[in-house]
């Protein structure tokens, strides 16, 4: 078939009339009439023509010689099935022949034959050629139409095909041919049982029987293509009904549809998958009992998975032998729980699982058919399974197993699911545990908490309290159904709750320790303080799932501390002012016997001026005791500012070694020292230790050699050890505890001076701060002095 | 004629007041002082000052902190609030070494604060102070430094250079001349 016929050639005229001078005439006519036309000298002539193109051949009877018959023939045909040519025969007047006749019946069927009776008016032959040339025209139009809709149907990816009432492909397009690998011509002319298979063409057949029924039919079906792959397609079947409502045929559309279905597949098991592992979850989360969730699981698995039976499993901690607790058996066959060795499998099932990883048989029999042990799991009825076992901290501690009394192919998503809820599960058991084990120990502690003296009660994570002990009921004289929850506001202090439950809200939203004192009413109506304690209890993942709390009384205690506090405060007072009041008359009698001194003059003896030396001695003495008593009495008493302050020992140190600088001087003495920690404490009173030990290392020196003292620090079990080592005229170590006393002294004051307080105060400081204090001495070598604090960093 | 120095005295030691008489004398200042012996007294003086002739308006007050009966805290702000003795100079006299009771007194308005020293020569530099705190108050008197000039004993001499005694803390200085004090309240003037 020639497609690339132009445009002027639909309308060209060929003719042949080899006789006379009927061809030149009608040219000659056709050119008047602005027609075009072409005279072909032979019939070989004319057939080449024909296959260029032509619009309508006008060809004179005696031209038509047998021979030339069957070359007009042959080339009609094959003009395409669109092509019904005009053939003008110009016959000579009257019947023709018999054998006219019979040639033209042989070109009858291949074009549209017209006879033309000679002579002719020129008007009705242009006529003639003029509608010939029309129809010819609306032919080539129908030919360029279908070209197109063949190139379009062609293009579309989906099977397209026209079958007629017999079920006869009458035209498919090139995707149809190229899904079963065929060539257009294998297939048109053949039917669709033919074309399709047998049984595909049985799916089809009742649907095939409706579009010839003149219905629209849609369904999906399955095809082979040409690679033997079975492939998803729809199909639509549009009746081709006539004028008179008789179907001629259908229209078929096959489009593959094998990776939507994929899709929507892949998407159906993830949401079932997704659907099934949210259940389990919510079903398992209300279950306390680990046995309970074990169940639960197991039945849900194998329904979900379709399996005969799913079991769990505890491995003892000899990794070998396991007890299945739990079975779930589809047929109720359930005879797998009890005790059983791991080695009594076969050895390459009981390998992976002791390494921690999923095992998967399909067919017990088939595979492990020459191994040893795999008649166990005939013996259990297993022929298929998924094991996944749990392994913790490197030890085989459980399994859990979907099993299959057939042979089964189990897909990559089944195991893979089978992992998830075993993971899951290993989980929810845990959680169940810790559960279970939380209310274990609530029981205990319940009972703990009746016996103890302080109020104690448990919330939920929420804040209503639930529980209360005996001691609560006791003191307040409340009953439970009107305090537990929030109805325990009740005993409180209408001014302290607001707080209270300001503190107490906070601490349920955030999680945090709660710790408050306030009043609580007794059962006689009288409040008493209590210091309330909440902790919270956390499980696993950290979420508070209980709160405990104790209401310890305060309130005797909280007496005693303000009564010690106003004692301290009177002490303080007092102290002050005994000491001012002692120092007074002490000042009259220096102050005046120096004047009585003055006014006598001349007339002092030097005995005067020594009772006067007494007398102001004496003064001094009695100066420097009370002073003393003052510092030490001062240290009595806890001054939280003081206690919670941090003290530099270097920087006590400098200050002490600065007030001592006379008497070293005096004695040109030699002080040492290491670098010295920082400690919890008052720098203050630090240096006054310092102080008072470096002042008894230079008073107790020898007069025969230069003092060295040494002022060294250690760190030992928590504690700095400071030291301060002089080579002085030592003592009996038998003395080293009564030196720290009250007044104790060694020496006589005329050797050495001394209040005797020295040490006291010393000791009196250190134990303050949580310390100790003592000395090493040995007579004639030295003293060391040692005190110890603790380096704070352990609460 | 030398003119007296008028100081009220508010101690309820007698052995102090005898010392700070001997403080005076020992620096040679003329003074004429009335003594009051309690808190009491002291508002006793306060409430008749300036209209009998047994309660002149001092030109300078010595103040006892440690008093019985009204304390010297009290005494002050009394003093403080009488407006003829607004800005009269006052020199606080105490053994207390206490931080709390010296701020105070400077705080109230206290020229100088006098701890009383355990010994003879420091506590008779009270003198010296006293003369200091009329100077700078502009108040004449006849012990005066102007007027005497290098005619203080020695021993006061000493005293005054060795400057800063242990026996008082320098504090705020009353600034500016107390001249309505004067006119108005010493009827010699």
């Amino acid at each position: 078939m020639d497609q690339t016929v132009s445009l002027e050639r639909d309308s060209l005229i060929l003719i042949h009339a080899p006789t006379g001078r009927d061809a030149r005439l009608l040219q000659e006519l056709f050119q008047n009439a602005s027609l075009r036309s072409h005279v072909c000298l032979s019939v070989d002539d004319l057939c080449r023509e024909v296959e260029r193109g032509v619009g309508t051949i006008f060809i004179a009877e005696e031209a038509l010689a047998p021979s030339a018959i069957e070359s007009i023939s042959a080339v009609l045909q094959k003009q395409g099935a669109w092509s019904d040519l005009p053939l003008l025969v110009l016959t000579v007047g009257g019947e023709p022949t018999q054998a006219i006749r019979e040639r033209l019946a042989r070109l009858e069927p291949l074009g549209e034959l017209t006879l033309l009776e000679r002579p002719l008016r020129s008007d009705t032959l242009v006529s003639a050629a003029r509608t010939a040339i029309r129809a010819r025209t609306r032919q080539y139009e129908v030919r360029r139409r279908d070209a197109e809709l063949q190139l379009v149907t062609d293009n579309v990816p989906v099977l397209i095909s026209y079958i007629d009432r017999a079920q006869i492909y009458r035209r498919v397009n090139q995707t149809y041919s190229e899904w079963f690998g065929r060539t257009t011509e294998e297939i048109v002319g053949r039917t669709i049982q033919d074309v399709i298979g047998e049984p595909h063409y049985t799916n089809a057949q009742a649907h095939i029987s409706q579009a010839l029924d003149g219905e629209r039919v849609s369904f999906e079906s399955q095809l082979w293509d040409k690679s033997g792959l079975l492939r998803d397609v729809s199909v639509s079947y549009a009746p081709d009904i006539a004028l008179d409502g008789t179907v001629r045929g259908f229209i078929s559309l096959v489009q593959d549809i094998t990776e939507r279905k994929r899709a929507e597949r892949a998407l159906r098991a993830t949401s079932d998958r997704l659907q099934f592992l949210g259940e389990l979850g919510e079903v398992t989360r209300a279950l306390t009992a680990p046995e309970g969730v074990m169940t639960i699981v197991a039945r849900m698995t194998a329904e979900h998975l379709k399996a005969s039976g799913c079991f769990y499993a505890d491995v003892e901690s000899d990794m070998d032998t396991l007890t299945v607790q739990v079975n779930y058996s589809a047929e109720g066959s359930g005879g797998v729980v009890g005790a059983y060795r791991l080695s009594s499998f076969c050895p390459g099932f009981t390998a992976d699982i002791r390494q921690g990883e999923t095992t998967v048989i399909r067919g017990a029999g088939r595979e492990q058919e020459a191994e040893e042990g795999s008649g166990l799991f005939h013996a259990l009825g297993v022929e298929a399974l998924v094991c996944c076992p749990l392994v913790r901290d490197g030890k085989l501690t459980a399994l859990m197993a979907v099993t299959q009394m057939a042979p089964r192919d189990w897909t990559v998503a089944e195991v893979e699911l089978f992992e998830t809820v075993v993971d899951r599960s290993w989980a929810y058991i845990e959680r169940a545990r810790a559960q279970s084990e939380l209310r274990k120990s609530e029981q205990q502690f319940r009972t703990l908490a009746d016996t103890i003296p302080n109020l104690a009660w448990m919330a939920y994570a929420g804040g209503e309290i639930f529980w209360y002990n005996q001691r609560w009921y006791d003191y307040t004289g409340t009953t439970p159904d009107v305090v537990e929850g929030w109805g325990w506001q009740r005993v409180h202090h209408p001014d302290s709750l607001p707080s209270v439950l300001e503190g107490w809200k906070h601490s349920i939203s955030n999680g945090t320790p709660f710790e408050m004192v306030f009043p609580l009413k007794g059962s006689d109506g009288s409040f008493r303080l209590f210091l309330t304690r909440v902790a919270p209890v956390c499980d696993n993942f950290g979420t508070v799932v209980r709160w405990f709390g104790t209401n310890t009384d305060i309130d005797e205690q909280k007496r005693t501390e303000d009564a010690l506090r106003r004692a301290n405060g009177d002490l303080e007072e007092f102290a002050y002012v005994a000491s001012h009041d002692l120092q007074e008359p002490l000042r009259m009698v220096n102050v005046y016997t120096q004047l009585l001194l003055r006014r006598l003059g001349s007339e002092v003896t030097p005995q005067l001026s020594e009772y006067a030396g007494y007398v102001s001695t004496g003064v001094r003495r009695m100066e420097s005791l009370i002073r003393d008593l003052l510092t030490y009495s001062r240290t009595a008493h806890d001054d939280d500012e003081e206690m919670s302050g941090s003290a530099d020992l270097s920087v006590a140190l400098r200050h002490a070694i600065a007030s001592v600088d006379a008497r070293v001087q005096e004695t040109r003495a030699q002080i040492t020292f290491d670098s010295l920690p920082v400690v919890s404490g008052d720098e203050g009173q630090m240096s006054h230790v310092f102080q008072n030990l470096l002042s008894n290392a230079l008073k107790y020196c020898k007069n025969e050699e230069t003092p060295r003292i040494h002022v060294g620090a250690e760190h030992s079990n928590r504690d700095w050890v400071v030291s301060i080592r002089d080579n002085g005229i030592g003592f009996s170590q038998d003395h080293a505890e009564r030196i720290f006393g009250l007044f104790k002294r060694l020496h006589r004051d005329e050797d050495y001076p001394g209040t005797g307080l020295g040490l006291a105060i010393c000791k009196r400081i250190i134990e303050r701060y949580h310390g100790r204090i003592w000395a090493e001495s040995k007579v004639g070598v030295g003293s060391t002095f040692y005190f110890a604090l603790p380096d704070g960093n352990h609460g | 004629m030398d003119k007296a120095l008028h100081i009220l005295l508010i101690e309820d030691n007698p052995g102090d007041a005898g010392l700070v008489r001997e403080a005076l004398r020992e620096h040679n200042i003329p003074f004429e002082m009335a003594l009051a012996s309690d808190g009491a007294e002291a508002e006793s003086y306060l409430s008749r000052m300036g209209k009998t002739i047994d309660a002149p308006c001092p030109d300078l007050i010595l103040l006892d902190l440690n008093l019985p009966k009204v304390g010297g805290h009290e005494v002050l702000a009394s003093f403080r609030a009488h407006p003829l003795c607004t800005l009269t100079p006052v020199i606080v006299l105490t053994s207390s070494n206490a931080p709390r009771d010296r701020e105070l007194a400077i705080a109230m308005g206290a020229a100088r604060y006098f701890r009383k020293p355990s010994d003879l020569p420091d506590f008779l530099r009270l003198g010296s102070v006293i003369r200091e705190v009329a100077t700078e108050a502009g108040i004449a008197f006849g012990g005066s430094a102007f007027e005497r000039g290098k005619s203080a004993p020695a021993f006061a001499e000493q005293e005054m250079a060795r400057g800063n005694s242990p026996g008082f803390r320098t504090g705020v200085r009353m600034v500016g001349p107390c001249t309505g004090l004067r006119t108005s309240g010493n009827p010699e003037g």
